[in-house]
């Protein structure tokens, strides 16, 4: 290890003061896809995104963070205080604790709004009934009245679910949200909706509330990204604060005569006739010394495409 | 209570009213016009009700058993989603239960108000049968019912549910009282397993077999 990464994770840990998640040896086939994480942590008090490919095992994470899947091996601690085999137990506290959001298969296919209010007061002892309907109201899931309440949740456009498991879990008490590309159904002012939502919850939680979500509107979300959690193939292949990220690499543009010099410093890059654009890592910046460049603060999407780039199978020639 | 209240939040409104309201009403009142004979009312109305159950059951467990809603993730996240959907599907049983036992005290009443009969060993025998074999063909028909999800084929299984009801009843007019009782177990049984087969399904949801 470098010294500069070894500057770069120690800041990490300094940062990472307690975790609400902490993965130990994750593994998890399924379908011929092997998710293998040998240690993670998600930070408490801040929000964590979990970005990849199509397939890179996001969902299938979330899963077993949610308990929505319980046969994987490896050991995930909550909250610094219970081990996954505590959280079966009825009288364990982790999934009250925890909201989650997930696909298609969320709610029974013949549930109506006002059902899944009676189940999630039923599942749920911190659900506060006034806040979910006042939620239905201000993100107009459905209008006001028991007419609105019957409305099938099957009939209800894709957008729409997302609020409604939004407004089932932000009604409730809870100290860590799961939520599964949240923002992918969402228009864009109910993405930016979305956002502030998040993060009141955050803010709200003063250092004890913790989001994890995945998504690939990366743009969209970057301002409610704390740190970043990015995935290839069923393994992490970058992660940090999204500020330490911005430190440990370095957006680079030059001519296109010096694009092929520049390609091995560099750790994606995109060329065309006028140069070229890539991703650096800081501490190689010197490697480019004497080239023609100008060099810029790189975005969260840059960064993350630049990894997902250097470690896609996707290959185009 | 906890029970009722979980099977209630499987209970969609229009089902309250159709299903626990206006079909119990109607059955009656059809019971009472028509209450000259004791067996082929009952037996005729029994057909057409577990085709309505078998029918209703969609809105309330409809597909729950099919491999697209192999997630039902909201009860999962929660530890106690097991057992509210057990308690519902427990609940749901026993209402079906009392209502054909209800349908079939409401059929002797009215006909020996009508006709001023006794109520023999032999009337109570052959409503035994009778509600035990519309009990079973009803959890036959919901068993496979909620491995689907189109209407269409669910009224398939609907009326071959009314066709496995005529065939047990059948068989249970003609037999003694004792083997009549085996109707009742059976139809414990089948309450057992009809509940069990659902939660079996929600645990492989939990498993898919590979880790």
């Amino acid at each position: 290890m470098t010294e500069g990464v070894k500057s770069y994770y120690g800041r990490e840990q300094r940062q990472m003061k307690d975790s609400a998640l902490k993965m130990r040896d994750i593994k998890k086939k399924f379908r011929g896809f092997t998710l293998d994480i040998p240690q993670l942590e998600i930070p408490k008090g801040f929000s964590t995104a979990l970005i990849g490919e199509n397939g890179a095992g996001k969902t299938t994470l979330l899963n077993l963070l949610a308990g929505i899947r319980l046969d994987y091996k490896g050991e995930i601690t909550f909250f610094e205080k219970w081990k996954d085999a505590e959280r079966e137990r009825e009288t364990n506290p982790v999934r009250e604790m925890i909201g989650y959001t997930g696909g298609g298969n969320y709610y029974l296919p013949n549930w109506t709004v006002g059902q899944a209010e009676e189940v999630t007061k039923l599942l749920f002892e911190k659900f506060d009934s006034d806040k979910f309907e006042l939620l239905l109201e201000q993100l107009q899931i459905v209008e006001r009245g028991i007419g609105g309440k019957a409305k099938k949740i099957s009939e209800l456009s894709d957008g729409n679910k997302m609020k409604l498991m939004l407004a089932g879990i932000f009604a409730r008490e809870t100290q860590l949200l799961i939520l599964d590309e949240p923002a992918s159904p969402l228009d864009p002012l109910m993405r930016d909706v979305l956002c502030d939502m998040l993060r009141g919850y955050i803010e709200s939680g003063g250092g004890e509330k913790t989001i994890l979500f995945s998504t690939h509107n990366i743009a969209d979300m970057e301002n409610v990204t704390d740190y970043a959690v990015i995935m290839e193939h069923g393994r992490v292949v970058e992660r940090g604060f999204v500020e330490d990220l911005k430190e440990k690499y370095t957006l680079v543009k030059g001519e296109s005569e010096d694009a092929e010099i520049a390609e091995p410093a560099l750790v994606s890059i995109s060329k065309n006739h006028y140069g070229f654009e890539g991703l650096c890592l800081t501490e190689n910046l010197n490697q480019l010394a004497g080239l023609d460049m100008q060099t810029e603060r790189p975005t969260l999407s840059q960064i993350c495409v630049a990894v997902m780039r250097q470690n896609s199978r996707i290959r185009l020639s | 209570m906890k029970a009722i209240k979980s099977y209630l939040c499987f209970v969609p409104f229009l089902y309250r009213i159709l299903v626990l309201v206006l079909m119990p009403v109607v059955s009656c009142g059809v019971e009472y016009g028509l209450m000259l004979d004791y067996v082929m009312p009952m037996y005729l109305l029994l057909m057409l009700v577990v085709i309505a159950e078998v029918l209703a059951d969609y809105w309330t467990f409809g597909g729950i058993c099919a491999r697209e809603f192999h997630g039902a993730e909201y009860l999962k996240s929660s530890v106690k989603g097991r057992g509210v959907l057990k308690a519902a599907l427990f609940v749901d049983c026993i209402r079906k239960a009392i209502w054909l036992i209800l349908l079939a005290g409401v059929n002797v009443l009215c006909w020996q108000q009508k006709t001023g009969e006794p109520v023999t060993n032999h009337v109570v025998r052959v409503m035994v049968g009778m509600v035990c074999s519309a009990y079973i063909a009803i959890l036959i028909g919901n068993c496979v019912g909620r491995y689907v999800q189109n209407y269409g084929i669910l009224l398939f299984v609907a009326n071959l549910a009314g066709i496995v009801y005529i065939g047990i009843s059948f068989v249970f007019l003609g037999v003694p009282f004792l083997v009549c009782m085996l109707g009742v177990a059976v139809g414990f049984g089948l309450t057992y397993f009809s509940v069990w087969n659902v939660m079996r399904k929600m645990e492989e949801g939990y498993y898919d077999g590979e880790s």
